[in-house]
């Protein structure tokens, strides 16, 4: 279960978090992973631009919206957490089967 | 530039001091200018008291450090230590308590300005800030004027990066920087740093973290219980890791493709008993009762820029420091 700015972005078994990603969020997290063997000069890891926003005024919404290389005009209205497949839910206006 | 020459640390435990615990021993290894090196270990291997030694934070018990030929323990008086501290800086693991709550965090910039840049203009002094802040990735309108408890770690732990970075920096040592970072700030950190590698800044990365340490560093130093067992360039060490500690630490890597229950079956175990010892292959005379001569070597070279030390992980006196 990933949660980004204090909602549900993602909800899948630990294994298809790792592999298949939906959301964009867990993408950039799981790709900033470092593993044995990734070396800097061969393979530059790169981090999510920006930083989370403030919660006192949370942005209206996806939340991910201003850190998010997907982002487009849909994400103003706030994505709903749908099922996409068996045990696989996920919150973003640009996972197919999300779209209104 | 930095060099430890067999570098150890004796604390003082018990009641009155009566017992010597040895935390690092004949420690030997450089940090060159722009290279990264690592020194990983497992908790209470001496990598802390390692950068504290650097840092002058406490005393060595015996060895020597020097920075560009001095030694490091012989700086002494105001300004020699003033002009030491003007090129060697350390950033620690909790970045909460390196700040006074009470104070605002830019606090940390103003203790530099009144030590070290007293004449400077405020206008000028504010333009310097400002620079070293957006080297490291950080917007001064959004952590000028604000209170420790109202940024994030990893905004803190760059803000004290920035602090090191208004002086003339020519080593950083880094002890466990990132170790309480989420994982997309961790790698901002790390890319911050390769940054000043490639500056010429020498730094020296404190961490438990091999796919850390793996990613950033052109060398690897690998303590255990305070002693080097296998150091050399990072792609050695990870690929032909020699020493069955060192082989143990990268076997217990957990690695994101790979679960639990897959992977318990593959480890084994990687200490091979019985194996013969290179190190006292190569010095059968070499820390003899457990006990190391100043002359005795405590690496083998194995191959360029590839040292391991001594095999026999069972036997407790092995490099205990010559009395």
């Amino acid at each position: 279960m990933i949660m980004y700015a204090g909602k549900l972005a993602e909800k899948a078994p630990t294994a298809t978090i790792i592999q298949k990603p939906l959301h964009p969020y867990t993408q950039a997290l799981v790709n900033s992973l470092p593993e044995v063997g990734v070396r800097y000069k061969d393979k530059k890891l790169a981090g999510i631009p920006g930083s989370p926003p403030s919660l006192l005024k949370p942005p209206t919404g996806c939340r991910f919206r201003a850190r998010c290389p997907l982002a487009f005009a849909k994400c103003a209205e706030e994505p709903p957490f749908v099922k996409v497949d068996t045990d696989h839910s996920v919150a973003c206006w640009k996972v197919p089967g999300t779209d209104a | 530039m930095l060099s430890l020459n067999r570098v150890s640390k004796v604390y003082k435990v018990g009641t009155f001091g009566g017992k010597d615990l040895v935390a690092v021993r004949d420690c030997t290894f450089d940090v060159s200018p722009g290279e990264c090196v690592s020194l990983i270990g497992e908790s209470g291997s001496g990598k802390t008291t390692v950068g504290k030694m650097v840092l002058k934070l406490i005393s060595i018990s015996k060895g020597s450090i020097t920075y560009d030929g001095a030694d490091v323990a012989s700086v002494k008086g105001g300004g020699d230590v003033k002009s030491y501290y003007g090129h060697v800086q350390g950033v620690f693991q909790d970045p909460f308590s390196s700040y006074n709550p009470i104070f605002k965090a830019d606090r940390v910039f103003d203790l530099i300005r009144r030590e070290y840049f007293p004449g400077m203009a405020a206008a000028e002094w504010r333009d310097k800030v400002e620079a070293a802040l957006r080297s490291v990735t950080l917007d001064p309108s959004q952590v000028l004027g604000k209170y420790p408890h109202q940024l994030s770690g990893g905004q803190l732990q760059r803000l004290l990066v920035a602090r090191a970075l208004l002086l003339d920096l020519k080593i950083l040592v880094a002890d466990e920087i990132i170790s309480m970072l989420d994982a997309s700030t961790r790698i901002d950190v790390l890319n911050l740093l390769a940054d000043l590698k490639s500056r010429g800044v020498g730094i020296l990365f404190v961490t438990h973290d091999l796919s850390l340490g793996n990613y950033i560093s052109e060398r690897t130093v690998i303590l255990r219980r305070g002693s080097i067992v296998e150091m050399g360039a990072t792609d050695k060490v990870f690929g032909q890791p020699t020493h069955p500690y060192t082989r143990m630490l990268i076997s217990s890597v957990p690695q994101l493709h790979k679960k639990w229950s897959q992977i318990e079956a593959e480890i084994g175990d990687p200490v091979v008993k019985g194996a013969s010892c290179l190190f006292h292959d190569a010095y059968p005379t070499a820390g003899k009762n457990g006990i190391y001569a100043p002359t005795d070597p405590t690496l083998v070279k194995i191959e360029d820029d590839h040292f391991v030390g001594c095999f026999d992980l069972d036997n407790e006196k092995v490099g205990i420091l010559a009395a």
